[in-house]
């Protein structure tokens, strides 16, 4: 269970709050969209929830743990993150290396280790990669070996920060499949409206540090005017179901 | 391959310990602690003692040869640094050319005999890290470290720049690419630029950094527990100290050379 309560944040004085006034609790096993436009907070909402920074006002609970400094080993065991940006959450030399990267820390054994990396490289399907340097990865594999590397951690919680940004269709339903597949608490934070569609039952619309609404996926995503009113357009398959509409009125 | 990717290419080896070596399963603070002694008993040479410095030479080398390890590598990967050090030292026989010795008619200047052992006992002194590079790795030899009660912090800090080093050579490797293709025809980068560059170089790299080392973070990175080293102190450990330390002494501060060359001689 996640739960924030009165959650206010700014990273600087003079920029102000950046989160303002947040209260919502996503219980264990749910999965939630997070959307709203460029800027909004989403990803200082997810960075909030892995205690990278603490917030000014209000407090955030992760089951029975407040997140602070004195928990933090604790929350981020239970707690994988994918990064919005690739680039900064890969550093060892080979993929292997670091999809083996966080296991090693928890301590788990040499086997379980080889083990988990493996399963990692399937679930993704970046087994081709296993030996090449990070550096020598395309976007979209980038995107795929940072998924490796959370899952392979085994978290309760998974917090994708655009997870399929860089994604081809092929890799962008994979990661879907793998995510219906996944069992715990799951979080995405995206600007593909489709995607949330496709895998959360709940979307929290976020704009200006404010959540403007909270309710099932398609109570939000169907409305037109309220995504618009965010800065934000209908997914493009109600827009193609729409339009399909429209030109068969014409038509007939 | 490019020049970055080589830069980087160079750095991962230190990521696997050693390729077949016979030092492999010693444990890293036996290495760490004779590759220390090792430095010290070179640094420490009088720079007019070239025959102690060459002493010092030859035990490497049987070292080497012993852990089939191989020197040339580190020639090829490092040449700028002996490139370094034979520059540093060439101001010696230039300015002081009082003779010392004469071999046959060539006489051999103070000088000339303080760059040699200056420069050999600099390139000794690279190769040995080379090798506890090589056979050790980053993780080990951070593992000796922290055995050694070397501050938590220090080690983290070594550890994330060695861990970003790799990302920052990709960096400046993207900064020169994105210059080139905004500055085409021009033969390296133009001075008037160099402080700009630079500068959003390091604002770039800092920001990075601290990600990195978030990621880090996220997945469990803790000194004590990352680098706490599965190598347990076997009988092998002991006895590469009980051959290494005493042989080392032995070379450093008996005059080995003399005394072969009396056994020769029968003086
Ligand atoms: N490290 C930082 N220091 C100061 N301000 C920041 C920092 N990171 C983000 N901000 C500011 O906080 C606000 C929210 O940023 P955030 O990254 O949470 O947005 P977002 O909703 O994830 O946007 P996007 O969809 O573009 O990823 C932005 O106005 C941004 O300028
Ligand atoms: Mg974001």
């Amino acid at each position: 269970m996640i739960r924030f309560e009165h959650v206010g944040f700014a990273y600087t004085k003079e920029r102000g709050k950046i989160l303002d006034d947040l209260s919502f609790t996503i219980e264990k096993g749910e999965s939630v969209g997070i959307i709203g436009p460029n800027g909004a907070g989403k990803s200082t909402l997810l960075k909030l929830m892995v205690g990278l920074i603490f917030p000014q006002e209000g407090s955030i609970m992760i089951d029975s743990e407040s997140v602070g400094k004195k928990n933090l080993a604790k929350i981020r065991q239970k707690i994988g993150y994918v990064f919005q940006d690739s680039d900064t959450q890969l550093f060892m030399p080979t993929v292997e290396a670091d999809i083996g990267f966080g296991p090693k820390n928890y301590g788990l054994s040499t086997e379980e280790v080889k083990k988990r990396v493996e399963e990692a490289l399937i679930k993704t399907g970046t087994q081709d990669l296993r030996s090449l340097s990070v550096l020598e990865l395309s976007g979209g594999q980038k995107k795929l070996v940072s998924l490796a590397t959370v899952l392979s951690l085994e978290p309760e919680v998974l917090l994708f920060d655009e997870p399929t940004i860089a994604l081809d269709p092929k890799n962008r339903r994979r990661f879907i499949e793998l995510f219906r597949e996944l069992s715990g608490t799951k979080i995405i934070v995206t600007h593909d409206l489709d995607l949330i569609l496709d895998t959360c039952s709940r979307t929290i619309l976020l704009d200006e540090g404010k959540i403007v609404c909270d309710d099932e996926t398609e109570k939000i995503l169907y409305d037109q005017k309220l995504l618009e009113e965010n800065g934000l357009e209908l997914p493009l398959m109600i827009e193609g179901v729409k339009r399909r509409i429209d030109y068969e009125n014409s038509v007939h | 391959m490019d020049k970055w990717t080589e830069a980087r290419r160079s750095l991962q080896m230190m990521e696997t310990s050693g390729e077949e070596s016979l030092y492999r399963k010693i444990h890293p603070l036996a290495k760490f602690l004779t590759t220390i002694l090792f430095l010290v008993l070179v640094t420490s040479c009088a720079r007019d003692h070239l025959d102690v410095v060459l002493a010092m030479g030859v035990w490497l080398y049987a070292y080497a040869l012993i852990g089939g390890l191989s020197a040339g590598q580190c020639f090829r990967k490092m040449w700028g640094l002996f490139a370094l050090l034979f520059f540093v030292g060439i101001a010696n026989p230039i300015l002081d050319r009082v003779p010392a010795l004469t071999v046959g008619h060539v006489v051999i200047s103070r000088g000339m005999i303080a760059f040699v052992s200056l420069f050999l006992k600099g390139a000794l002194a690279l190769l040995s890290a080379y090798f506890l590079a090589v056979t050790t790795g980053m993780n080990g030899i951070l593992s000796a470290l922290l055995k050694l009660k070397v501050p938590v912090l220090l080690i983290n800090v070594i550890y994330l720049i060695y861990r970003y080093l790799g990302l920052m050579i990709q960096e400046a490797s993207d900064v020169w690419t994105a210059y080139r293709l905004r500055a085409p025809g021009q033969k390296g980068i133009h001075f008037s630029v160099w402080g700009s560059l630079v500068g959003s170089m390091m604002i770039r790299s800092m920001d990075k950094a601290e990600k990195v080392y978030q990621s880090m973070e996220l997945r469990g990175y803790k000194p004590e527990e990352t680098f706490a080293g599965e190598e347990k102190w076997n009988k092998e450990s002991t006895v590469y100290l009980l051959i290494c330390v005493p042989s080392l002494c032995l070379f450093r501060f008996l005059p080995v050379f003399s005394l072969i060359g009396s056994i020769f001689t029968g003086r």
